[in-house]
């Protein structure tokens, strides 16, 4: 048995989440045999929060939210309105994370998820910051963490490598603000999948496991071994969450700023419990040498 | 040359993209001091800087050339505005001008649609243009013996070829001798299965390599198996050329930089860099021997 809570993104079975499609994705995520459900909110005018909170305790299943912020509503912006958006987009969606019985909150919290035409300025940074130590301020009192997810170059320009995001939550300086790996991310901004698991240590506080190209994984080139061998050598016992995405699931909004232009995989069910499996086998062979 | 290794050249964006006469002397020499056998140079404006500055130090140092470019939104080839269109296809006619100017017989790069962050899926209709107008390059550049070179990049970069199957399927579409699948290490190791499967895919259709680190740092440091990928290339009877990339936000200025999402600098020094980076390829091609 893992020790780890194992979950999986709501993209690898529905675009939006509507009631209809909040069914779906927490049947099939339960039935796949996943501990947890990580939920994206860039739809959350269609989600019904109380409704989906219900089938979710039916389920018995765990709940993480996640989201990227967005240009107009970007924390990381020189521009007092644009981070007042975010600002707002942030603590909104902790309360839909709260209120969906969630206690952990992650994503690229500190920036739009998009491609920067100019690199982060000094003003920019301190109000992801400052933002940032409000937000941790609420999510403690509410009982709750937040993760900051590493990100590729292309989806942000805030933090890129585990080194990064270790000085950016210095800088927040809360506990309750934890550094969130995506083995996807690293293969293109990291040298090696042990080193940054390492050097974020206990610090780390959500994972997520993708292949390279984000399809089955086992089926692209991602030293998988050397990065859960990381993990049990660090004894992480939080929760591991499989990410992928395919043209045949589509969300108007997070495709396009996702660049998910290829069909990866049609059966999303399918996909899903072979990750479980593969995960679980991960995880028992790194703790068992 | 060393016997049985592919001919290595190196990408001139190493020394930064100012391309004054006294910068491109400055960076040829710097790659003929290094040792390499030719230089990757971007494809510049020949009203601002005549080619015949680049042939000169082309030539004083010994080095070949070849050319690179990569369209932008502004003049993007898979655009349904004619005007953009017709800006990509004057700028790819410009490139392999240039080309022949400074004797270069390769034209490679994102010549198929802009290098940029496409936010929605293409249409057929934008893939056609692109073929045609790709097509139409390529006659062009056969006059002067040029070989064109489609480098499919990732799926930040272009929403069109991502990958060495889907290049593949486009070059043999545009049925031209003269039309290769240009791979790049970097993008391959973000889109496919593996690098050995992508030059499997590409098959006799593969034309050009860049070899460029997983996160673009210094060949080596990263997680790209050079060995096994040179064993691929070899199994797959693709005897070069093979051209470092790498850059860093410490030398290429800040468009640049933020053109392809430089955000830290991965090293200061280009020509050690460089000269490393060659030593580095040169022990990952050479066979292992084997002895019973």
């Amino acid at each position: 048995m893992s020790q780890n809570p194992l979950g999986v993104h709501a993209l690898v079975f529905a675009g939006g989440t509507t009631p209809d499609e909040m069914s779906l994705i927490i049947d099939q995520t339960a039935a796949a045999g996943y501990d947890i459900l990580e939920l994206s909110l860039h739809d959350s005018p269609n989600l019904d929060v109380a409704d989906a909170r219900g089938k979710l305790e039916a389920a018995g299943l765990g709940i993480v939210c996640s989201r990227g912020l967005a240009f107009t509503a970007d924390v990381s912006s020189d521009d007092a309105e644009v981070v007042a958006r975010g600002a707002r987009l942030l603590h909104d969606s902790l309360q839909i994370t709260h209120d969906l019985g969630g206690t952990h909150f992650t994503g690229a919290l500190y920036s739009a998820l998009g491609k920067y035409g100019h690199a982060l300025s000094s003003a920019g940074r301190a109000n992801v910051v400052a933002t940032l130590k409000d937000l941790a301020v609420d999510a403690q009192e509410k009982g709750m963490t937040l993760g900051l997810e590493i990100c590729n170059r292309y989806e942000t320009n805030v933090i890129n490598t585990a080194a990064d995001a270790l000085r950016l939550a210095d800088d927040i300086g809360h506990d309750n603000v934890v550094i969130h790996l995506d083995t996807y991310h690293m293969n293109i901004e990291e040298d090696d999948f042990s080193r940054p698991v390492r050097l974020v240590g206990d610090r780390l506080g959500y994972v997520h496991i993708g292949e390279n190209h984000r399809g089955f994984l086992g089926s692209g080139h991602l030293d998988f071994a050397s990065f859960f061998h990381a993990l049990a050598d660090i004894d992480y016992t939080g929760p591991v969450t499989f990410e992928s995405f395919s043209s045949a699931v589509v969300s108007p909004t997070l495709s396009n700023d996702l660049a998910i232009w290829r069909n990866l995989w049609n059966d999303g069910p399918e996909l899903a419990r072979h990750a479980l499996s593969f995960m679980t086998n991960q995880i028992a062979t790194a703790r068992a040498v | 040359m060393s016997a049985g290794l592919p001919r290595f050249g190196v990408h001139a964006g190493l020394w930064g993209f100012d391309w004054t006469p006294d910068a491109a002397a400055r960076t040829i020499g710097s790659a003929a001091a290094a040792g390499y056998d030719f230089i990757e140079i971007p494809a510049v404006d020949r009203s601002v800087h005549p080619p015949v500055d680049t042939r000169r130090a082309l030539s004083a140092n010994g080095l070949d050339a070849v050319v690179s470019l990569a369209l932008s939104f502004d003049d993007d080839i898979t655009s349904p505005d004619p005007a953009v269109a017709a800006r990509g296809e004057h700028r790819l006619a410009e490139a392999v001008a240039f080309a022949a100017e400074i004797g270069a017989t390769f034209v490679g790069g994102v010549v198929f649609s802009a290098m940029g962050r496409y936010l929605r899926l293409p249409t057929a209709a934008d893939r056609d243009r692109s073929l045609a107008a790709v097509r139409r390059t390529a006659t062009l550049a056969a006059r002067d013996g040029i070989t064109v070179g489609v480098e499919y990049v990732n799926r930040y970069e272009s929403n069109l070829l991502n990958t060495a199957a889907q290049t593949a399927r486009f070059v043999r579409e545009i049925d031209q001798p003269n039309v290769v699948v240009h791979m790049d290490t970097f993008h391959a190791s973000v889109e496919e299965l593996s690098l050995g499967d992508a030059v499997r895919d590409a098959g006799p259709l593969l034309g050009y390599i860049h070899a460029s680190e997983s996160h673009r740092g210094r060949l080596g440091t990263g997680t790209i198996d050079w060995r096994r990928f040179a064993d691929d290339l070899r199994a797959a009877g693709f005897a070069g050329p093979v051209t470092v990339e790498t850059f860093s936000s410490a030398v290429v200025g800040t468009d640049a930089a933020v053109d392809i999402g430089l955000w830290r600098p991965l090293w200061e020094d280009p020509s050690a860099v460089a000269a490393d980076s060659l030593q580095f390829l040169r022990e990952q091609f050479t066979p292992v021997a084997v002895t019973a």
